[in-house]
Order: structure tokens, then sequence, then C-alpha cells
């Protein structure tokens, strides 16, 4: 136990940075899940506790995301600066992967935080606006997958392929072209 | 079919606002208690298997390797101060040269 701490204590940071890391893939594939379940006709009745749902997810996601980032700030390995964990392409390391993450980081929170402000972007524009979320998204799990300490760990597949199976699922459905009805005549 | 009064109509609705507020807080604090104990346990699991994972960016370590022998006719001193970083001919040309690298001869008289 007493080397459990030792271990921990020395690295606190760097596991809270991996551990909120795995929170946001988690929170924003299940805050997709739950957008995309809004937007379809597969849940009916349930609007208003879908909506409260999906805005609680993506608020936990801002708050994981910023966690993820700014417990870096402490880590005295890596021992980054601001710029380097919020401007891509500044940070050497992993700077493909690292650069991934900044981008997908900086496009989920500001997707999400546009929709405060929909009444001065037009729900119209604000609408096609957050559809880039699932953008935003792909690259975080992309980010996570490729760059992510615990990418290779058995719990961590499991968990995220259990969060991002169905918001890809529901993306594909979405996504894909609606078929024109058969007409009975033809 | 009685239709209610409007004061008891307008209590109805407060009522059924009131228990939609209430419905919609629950669900927010799952969400958040959800999201602290994904946060928990994944801390929990990555502290278990050991803060360095699978990548994990490990301190390369400048290996230097000092290696003294006396020859035994001619008493010079063999003296090999090789680094990770500048021994880039002791692996190039067998494997056994990682073992056994070419040392620096330098006598001393």
């Amino acid at each position: 136990m007493s080397t459990l701490a030792a271990i921990t204590g020395e690295h606190a940071f760097w596991i809270t940075s991996r551990a909120a890391g795995v929170a946001a893939l988690l929170a924003s594939s299940a805050a997709v899940t739950v957008g995309l379940l809004m937007g379809g006709r597969l849940v009916k009745g349930r609007g208003p506790d879908l909506r409260v749902t999906h805005e609680a997810l993506s608020l936990a996601t801002i708050a994981a995301l910023l966690v993820h980032a700014l417990a870096l700030l402490g880590d005295t390995y890596l021992s980054p600066s601001l710029a380097d964990i919020s401007i891509p392409l500044v940070s050497s390391y992993q700077r493909g992967w690292t650069s991934l993450g900044i981008v997908a980081g900086w496009g989920l929170i500001l997707l999400a935080l546009s929709y405060y402000v929909r009444g001065r972007i037009g729900p119209a524009r604000w609408r096609k606006l957050h559809r880039f979320t699932a953008l935003a998204w792909i690259l975080g799990v992309v980010h996570g997958v490729g760059e992510g300490t615990d990418a290779g760990a058995a719990w961590f597949l499991m968990g995220a392929a259990a969060a991002v199976i169905p918001a890809a699922t529901l993306l594909a459905i979405r996504l894909a072209p609606s078929r024109p009805p058969v007409s009975a005549a033809g | 079919m009685s239709t209610p009064p409007p004061t008891d109509r307008a209590a109805l609705a407060r009522e059924r606002l009131a228990e939609r507020a209430r419905r919609l807080s629950l669900l927010r604090r799952r969400v958040v208690a959800a999201a602290l104990a994904t946060f928990a346990l994944a801390w929990g699991v990555i502290a278990f298997h050991g803060p360095m994972g699978q990548a994990t960016p490990t301190p390369t370590t400048a290996s230097t390797q000092t290696t003294q022998s006396t020859s035994a006719s001619d008493g010079s001193t063999t003296t090999d101060d090789s680094s990770s970083s500048d021994d880039s001919s002791a692996s190039s040309s067998d494997d056994s040269s990682s073992q056994d690298t070419a040392p620096v001869t330098t006598s001393q008289s």
C-alpha cells in the first residue's frame, strides 16, 4: 500500500491527466450518443430528459478535458508549458497525436459552449455548426487510441469500445443516405 | 366529464412543473455522479496497474560504461567511456559488439 502511495504520489498529476482523459472520452461518447438519439427518431417522448442529459454530459466532458490538459502542467517529467497543452504543433511530445487532441479538445469545448450563444449565432446556423461536434469527437477518439498511454490495455479498450461503438453506429446511421421509398407501382 | 376549475388547473400545472424540475435535477446529479465515478475508477485502475502504462515517456538513461583493464604484457590501461548517445559504431557492425564494445586503448607509460 505504501508502495502504491509512493508511486501515485510521484505521478499523481500524470495519473490524474490520464484518468480525466478516459472520463472525457467516455463522457463525450455518451454525449454524442444522446445527442444523436435526440435528433433521430429512435426515442420518442423523452425530449426534455435527453436534452438535459446531453447538456450535463457535454459539461462533464468540458470539465474532464480541462482537468486532462491542466493536470499535465503539474507533471514534473513532461513539464509542458501552457502553450504546449493549448496550441497545436507546439509540443514536441508526440507532436501529431498531441496536436490532434488539442484540436479535438478546443473543438468540443467551443462547439458545446456555442449552445449558450445560439441566439446570437442563429438557430439554423448553430445547428449546422453543431454537426462538427461529431468530427471533433472522432478526432478525440483517434487521439485517445493513438497517443493514450493506456490504449493497449484491455480495460481501456473494452471501456472505450462500449462507449464509442454505440455513438459510432448512430452516427453512421445518421450519415447514411436515406433511401427513397420504393413505389408499389414500380 | 368535468373539467377542473382554473385554480385547480393552475395548481396541477405547477405541480407537474415542479415534478419535472425534480426529475431533471436528479438526472443532472446522476450524470455528474457517473462522471466522477468514471474518473475515480480510471484513476484507481491506472494507479493499480502502474503509472507508466504501455508507452509512457520513461526517462532515457544515458548509460555510461567504464571499463578498465590492465594488460599483462605492457601494463597499458584500457579505458572505455561510452554513452548511449555517441556509441553508434558499437551497435552497427555486429551483435557481439553490443556486449563487447571495442575499447579505446590508451597507453600509460
